[in-house]
C-alpha cells in the first residue's frame, strides 16, 4: 500500500502543479450547473431535488472522465518513463492503482466542489437527502468508471489525443445504448423476424445512463453496484494486462 | 543457439494465454452481472422507501394460501406510445417483485395483446378494455373464482418512478380483494351523492369505490334511529341535517364500542355539487339541497369539542397559490401541518388539501384520549363561510381574497383540522332517546323524482312538482327508497325551484349560506334539509308511511349496499351479533372503548377536488377507515412517499413580495372598479350625449393608466423574486469556477516565486 501511495501521490501534485487539473474542474463546475440550472430547469421544476444536476452527469463524463484519464499511461509512454517506472520496485499493480486513485481523487474533488448546490436545495425546501447522496454517489461510480476505460486506452497509446478520442467514444457508446430514444427504437425494431426488445434489456445492463439515473432516483440497485466495480475492475485488469504485455 | 522461430514461439504463447486469459476475466465479469441483474437486491435511499415494497404489502401477500395469478395484458411494446414504453418494464418489474414475496402461491402471466388474437380476447375475458380503442395495459388478478382489475396501470406509474406507491396499493388492494373471506362491514351515511348520479352520468367517487372494493358497504339512512352494532367501523361524510335521534342512534353505537369515522364541514363544495341541478336530469327530479354545514353539535359538544359552521379555516401559512394570489382558504398543508407523525394514520404523509375547511376547537372531555393529526398554523383566523367561493381561482374570488389579506388576524393559536378520540365515551343524550323529529303531513306528496332517487338519502329538499313544501308549510318528507344501485344518492326530490335554479349563492357578509330554493322567508340558517323522522325502532321503521307504494320498501335503519344486493331488503342485525341496546334502556356511557376520527373538511374525499391535486388526502381518509374497522395492512401501502417537495423558501419570497404590493394594487383596483361602473352607468344611462361619451373617453384613460400602474407595482414584486432567483443561479454558478481560478492562480504565482528563487 505504501507504493500505491507514493504513486499516487506523485500523480496528484503533477496534476495540480499543471493547469490541466484547474482548467478541467472550471470547465465541469461550469458546465454541470449551468445545464443543469438554465436547462434542467431546476428552479423551473419546483422540486427541491437534485435530479435535474444529476441528470447531465453521464454526458459531461463521457468527456471529462477522459479528459483526466488521457495522460495516465499515455504520458509515461510518450516520455519513455514507463520502463523507469516499472523497474522500480513497486508492481504493475501498484503504479496503476495508485494512478487511477489519483485522477478519481481529482473527479471526487471536482464532484465535490458542486456541494453549493446541495446548500442551495437545502435552504429552498425539504430535499430527500438520501436521493441526493444517492446520486452523488453514481455520479462518483460513472466518473470512476470513464477514468478506469480512459486508464485502459491510455495504456495502448502513447497519444493522449488519440487516447481522448477513443475513450470518449467508449464512454459515448456506453451511455448511449441506456438513453430511452435508443433503447425504445430496439425494442419497436426487428432483424430478419427477430424482435430486438431483448437487446434493448442487455443495453440497458451495461449502460452507464441507465445505472447512473436508477441512481439519481435513489435506487441502488446490488446489479448497478457489480456492474460499476465489475467494469472498473475489469479495466484496470486489462491495463495491467497491456502495461505486461508491453513490458514484455 | 535459438533460432527466431524459436524464440518467437514462447513469446507467441506467452500472447495466446494473455489474450485467453483475459477473455476469461471478461467472461467471469460477464457472467458475474447477468447473475446480478437476475437479482432484485436493492438499497433503497428515498426517505419513505418509495422503491420498496412496505410491510403491509408483504403481509398480505405472505397470507396468501391460494394460487393468485397477476395477469398482465399489455400491448407489444411498439405499439404503444412511446411514453409508455418505459412504464411496462416497471410493471414487470413489479410484479416480479410480488411474485418473489410468496412465489409458491403468486404466479404472474404476461400477454402481449395483439388485435384480433385469442390474447385479445383472454383480456376482454378478464375485463381489461383498450384504452383509446387500441392500447392495453391492465392487470387482472384472480384467485378461485374472485377477481379484481386494474384496467389501466400507466395511471398509477411515472416516468420518474415517484408515484411508485400508486401502483403498489392497487396491486396489494387487489390481491387483498381477491383472497378475503370475509369482508368487513362498513356503515356509510352521507347525503352527498357518492355513488354518482345516474342522469348526469357521473362516476362513483374514487372513495366509495374504494370502500366498496374493501368492505360490505351498508348504507345508513339519515333517518335511522339504530345502527346495527356489528358493523365494523361507521363512516359520515358530511352528515348535514340529520336529526337528533340519528345522532343518538350514531352515539349508542359509538358507546357499544363501534368505531366512528366523521368527515364533517363548514362549507362543503361537495354539498353544493349535490345540491345541483344534473345536466341530463330530467326536470323536477333534482336532487335535494344538502346544507354546505355538517350537523352532529350535540355529539361533538359531549366530546368536548365544537366545530364552527359559520366560518372556515384562514390560513395564510398553507394558504395556496392561484394566478399570483395566496388564497389562505384553500390550505396546501405540508408536513409541519401533521400532528402526532408516529401514528400509522399519518406516518409518511406530508401533503394534504384542505379547500373551505372547518376547524375543532375544545379539548377532550373526561376519559377520552386525543391524538391530533392534522391542525392549523398558528397563524390562521376564522373567516366567515362567505369567502367560501364556488369558483376558487376566479377574479371573483382572487378579489375577495386580496380584500381578505388585509382583515387576517392571527388567532396566536393551532386549531385542529383532524384528530382521534379513543376511550369511554359519555351521552350527549341524557334525558335519552330524543323524540322522533314530528311526522310530515299525510297529505303531502314527495315531491320531484318519486320516491327519491332509488335508495337514496331521505334528507333531501322536500317539496316537488305537486308542491309538497309550501312556502310556509313544513317539510314533506322524503321518500324512502328502495335499495339500488344509488343508495346514498340524495333522495328526495327537490321541488321544481330547486331544479331549475342554482343550488347555492355565497353572499359576502352572511353567516352561512343560504340557498335560493329555499322558500321565501327562510333564513340562511334555517336548515334546508329537514329530516322527518321515519324510522322508529331497528328493522320495525314504518317506512315515511306516507309514502307511495311505488317507491318501494320502507327503509331500514342499515340497509344492504345496493349494488351487491340490487333490490334487496335491509338487513337486520347479523344473527348472533350482540343485540342493539333496547330503545328504552339507552347507554350513557360506553360499554367498551370507542373510537372516533374527525376531519374538519369533508371535500377531501370530493372527486372533484382531493384527487385532482396531487395530495395524501386519500391516503389519510382510508387510513382512518381501515385504522377504526382494525384492517392495518393497507394503511401501510397507501401515500408512501412525498411526491411533492416544493421550493418552500421561494414561495415564501414570492408570498411577501406579493403582500407587499397587496395593498397598492388593491386601492387600484378599487379606483379601477368605480371607473369602470361609471362608465357602465354612462352607458345604460338615457341622457346619452357627446359630452358623456367624452367624459367616458377620459374614464377609459385613467383605467389604462391604472392598469398600467398595477402592472408595474406586479412587476416590481416579480423583480424581487427574480433577483432572488438570479442570486441563486449567480452563486451557484460563479463560486465554485471562481474559487478554482484563485487556488489556481495561487499555487501558479507560488510556484512561480519558487522557481524565481531558484
Amino acid at each position: 500500500m505504501r507504493n500505491v501511495w507514493i504513486v499516487f501521490k506523485r500523480e496528484l501534485i503533477s496534476y495540480f502543479t499543471t493547469p490541466l487539473a484547474y482548467v478541467l474542474i472550471i470547465i465541469f463546475c461550469f458546465l454541470s450547473l449551468s445545464l443543469c440550472l438554465f436547462f434542467g430547469g431546476f428552479i423551473e421544476r419546483g422540486d427541491a431535488s437534485l435530479s435535474s444536476f444529476f441528470y447531465f452527469h453521464p454526458w459531461i463524463y463521457m468527456i471529462f472522465g477522459p479528459a483526466i484519464g488521457m495522460r495516465l499511461w499515455s504520458e509515461e509512454h510518450r516520455m519513455g518513463t514507463t520502463e523507469l517506472l516499472l523497474t522500480m520496485p513497486i508492481s504493475p499493480w501498484e503504479a496503476i492503482l495508485g494512478k487511477f486513485l489519483a485522477a478519481f481523487t481529482v473527479l471526487a474533488v471536482t464532484l465535490l466542489s458542486t456541494i453549493g448546490m446541495v446548500f442551495t436545495v437545502l435552504s429552498l425546501g425539504e430535499p430527500d437527502v438520501g436521493v441526493i447522496f444517492s446520486g452523488y454517489l453514481g455520479s462518483f461510480l460513472v466518473g470512476a468508471s470513464s477514468i478506469a476505460i480512459t486508464c485502459a486506452v491510455s495504456a495502448l497509446t502513447r497519444n493522449q489525443i488519440t487516447c481522448l478520442l477513443v475513450s470518449v467514444t467508449i464512454c459515448l457508446v456506453l451511455t448511449l445504448v441506456g438513453f430511452p430514444p435508443i433503447s425504445d427504437l430496439l425494442r419497436s425494431s426487428s432483424f430478419l423476424g427477430i424482435k430486438l426488445g431483448f437487446l434493448a434489456d442487455i443495453c440497458n445492463g451495461v449502460s452507464l445512463f441507465w445505472h447512473s439515473t436508477e441512481m439519481a432516483r435513489g435506487l441502488m440497485r446490488i446489479q448497478s453496484l457489480i456492474y460499476f466495480i465489475s467494469l472498473i475492475g475489469f479495466c484496470l485488469f486489462l491495463t495491467s494486462v497491456i502495461i505486461r504485455s508491453k513490458r514484455a | 543457439m535459438s533460432t527466431p522461430e524459436q524464440t518467437s514461439a514462447p513469446k507467441n504463447r506467452g500472447w495466446l494465454l494473455t489474450a485467453v486469459g483475459t477473455l476469461v476475466v471478461l467472461a467471469i465479469t460477464v457472467v458475474v452481472n447477468i447473475i446480478a441483474s437476475l437479482s432484485s437486491s436493492r438499497v433503497d435511499w428515498t426517505e419513505y422507501e418509495v422503491h420498496t415494497l412496505t410491510e403491509g404489502t408483504k403481509n398480505i401477500v405472505g397470507r396468501v394460501d391460494t394460487d393468485t395469478t397477476l395477469k398482465f395484458f399489455v400491448s407489444p411494446k411498439d405499439q404503444l406510445p412511446p411514453n409508455l414504453r418505459p412504464l411496462v418494464d416497471q410493471t414487470d418489474s413489479w410484479l416480479a417483485r410480488y411474485r418473489e414475496l410468496n412465489p409458491k402461491f403468486v404466479k404472474i402471466e404476461k400477454q402481449e395483446v395483439e388485435p384480433a388474437t385469442d390474447e385479445e380476447e383472454a383480456a376482454k375475458a378478464a375485463g381489461i378494455e383498450p384504452r383509446g380503442g387500441r392500447f392495453y395495459f391492465g392487470v387482472a388478478v384472480t384467485s378461485l373464482d374472485k377477481s379484481a382489475l386494474i384496467d389501466w396501470v400507466p395511471d398509477l406509474l411515472s416516468s420518474d418512478g415517484k408515484e411508485d406507491d400508486k401502483i403498489e396499493y392497487n396491486l396489494s388492494r387487489a390481491i387483498s380483494e381477491v383472497n378475503r373471506s370475509k369482508q368487513k362491514t362498513l356503515g356509510l351515511l352521507t347525503p352527498l351523492q357518492i355513488t354518482g348520479n345516474p342522469f348526469g352520468g357521473a362516476q362513483p367517487w374514487a372513495i366509495y369505490q374504494a370502500l366498496k372494493s374493501q368492505y360490505d358497504v351498508k348504507t345508513i339512512e339519515a333517518t335511522a334511529s339504530t345502527i346495527d352494532p356489528t358493523l365494523d367501523v361507521v363512516v359520515l361524510i358530511h352528515p348535514a341535517g340529520i336529526s337528533d335521534e340519528t345522532q343518538f342512534a350514531v352515539e349508542q353505537y359509538l358507546l357499544n364500542g363501534g368505531r366512528v369515522v366523521a368527515f364533517l364541514d363548514s362549507s362543503s363544495l361537495a354539498a353544493a355539487a349535490t345540491s345541483r341541478p344534473q345536466p341530463g336530469m330530467p326536470p323536477g327530479m333534482a336532487p335535494g339541497a344538502v346544507e354546505p354545514a355538517s350537523n352532529i353539535s350535540k355529539l361533538l359538544g359531549a366530546w368536548g369539542y365544537s366545530l364552527d359552521t359559520t366560518n372556515i379555516v384562514a390560513d395564510p401559512a398553507y394558504g395556496m397559490n392561484m394566478q399570483g394570489t395566496s388564497f389562505p382558504v384553500v390550505m396546501e398543508l405540508g408536513p409541519d401541518a401533521v400532528g402526532d407523525k408516529n401514528d400509522d394514520v399519518v406516518k409518511s404523509l406530508t401533503n394534504f388539501f384542505f379547500i373551505y375547511s372547518g376547524a375543532f376547537s375544545g379539548s377532550p372531555a373526561s376519559g377520552l384520549t386525543e391524538t391530533v393529526f392534522l391542525k392549523t398554523s398558528d397563524k390562521h383566523s376564522m373567516v366567515p363561510v362567505s369567502y367560501a367561493n364556488q369558483n376558487p381561482g376566479s377574479p371573483e374570488s382572487i378579489r375577495q381574497m386580496q380584500e381578505l389579506a388585509y382583515k387576517l388576524k392571527p388567532e396566536g393559536k393551532q386549531r385542529l383540522l383532524a384528530l382521534r378520540l379513543k376511550g369511554m365515551f359519555k351521552t350527549a343524550f341524557p334525558e335519552g332517546k330524543p323524540a322522533p323529529a314530528p311526522k310530515p303531513d299525510p297529505g303531502a306528496q314527495p315531491g320531484g323524482f318519486p320516491g327519491g332517487l332509488p335508495g337514496g338519502f331521505p334528507g333531501g329538499l322536500p317539496g316537488g312538482p305537486q308542491g309538497a313544501q309550501g312556502e310556509s308549510g313544513p317539510a314533506a318528507p322524503a321518500a324512502p327508497a328502495a335499495p339500488a344501485p344509488e343508495a346514498t344518492a340524495p333522495a328526495a326530490p327537490a321541488g321544481g325551484a330547486t331544479a331549475v335554479t342554482p343550488a347555492i349563492e355565497i353572499k359576502p357578509d352572511q353567516t352561512a349560506v343560504k340557498n335560493p330554493a329555499t322558500p321565501p322567508g327562510a333564513t340562511a340558517t334555517t336548515p334546508v334539509i329537514e329530516v322527518p323522522a321515519t324510522a322508529t325502532a331497528a328493522g320495525t321503521a314504518p317506512a315515511a308511511g306516507t309514502v307511495p307504494a311505488a317507491t318501494g320498501p320502507a327503509p331500514l335503519p342499515v340497509t344492504p349496499d345496493p349494488a351487491t344486493a340490487p333490490g334487496a331488503p335491509a338487513v337486520p342485525a347479523a344473527p348472533g351479533a350482540p343485540a342493539a341496546p333496547p330503545a328504552d334502556a339507552p347507554l350513557k356511557e360506553s360499554k367498551k372503548e370507542g373510537v372516533v376520527y374527525l376531519v374538519a373538511d369533508s371535500d377531501i374525499l370530493f372527486d372533484q377536488v382531493g384527487p385532482v391535486f396531487n395530495s395524501h388526502d386519500f391516503a389519510l381518509a382510508m387510513n382512518m377507515i381501515d385504522q377504526a374497522a382494525g384492517d392495518p395492512d393497507l394503511m401501510q401501502v397507501r401515500g408512501r412517499g412525498s411526491a411533492i417537495r416544493p421550493f418552500s423558501a421561494l414561495k415564501k419570497i414570492s408570498d411577501d413580495a406579493n403582500s407587499k404590493i397587496q395593498k397598492d394594487v388593491e386601492q387600484m383596483q378599487g379606483e379601477l372598479t368605480k371607473i369602470q361602473e361609471e362608465i357602465n352607468s354612462k352607458k345604460s344611462g338615457k341622457e346619452r350625449n357627446a359630452a358623456i361619451f367624452k367624459g367616458m373617453d377620459e374614464f377609459k384613460q385613467q383605467q389604462i393608466a391604472l392598469n398600467k400602474k398595477i402592472y408595474q407595482k406586479q412587476k416590481e414584486a416579480r423583480k424581487e423574486y427574480d433577483s432572488v432567483i438570479l442570486g441563486i443561479k449567480r452563486r451557484n454558478l460563479l463560486i465554485p469556477p471562481l474559487i478554482w481560478l484563485a487556488i489556481g492562480l495561487t499555487v501558479f504565482v507560488v510556484r512561480k516565486s519558487r522557481t524565481a528563487a531558484h
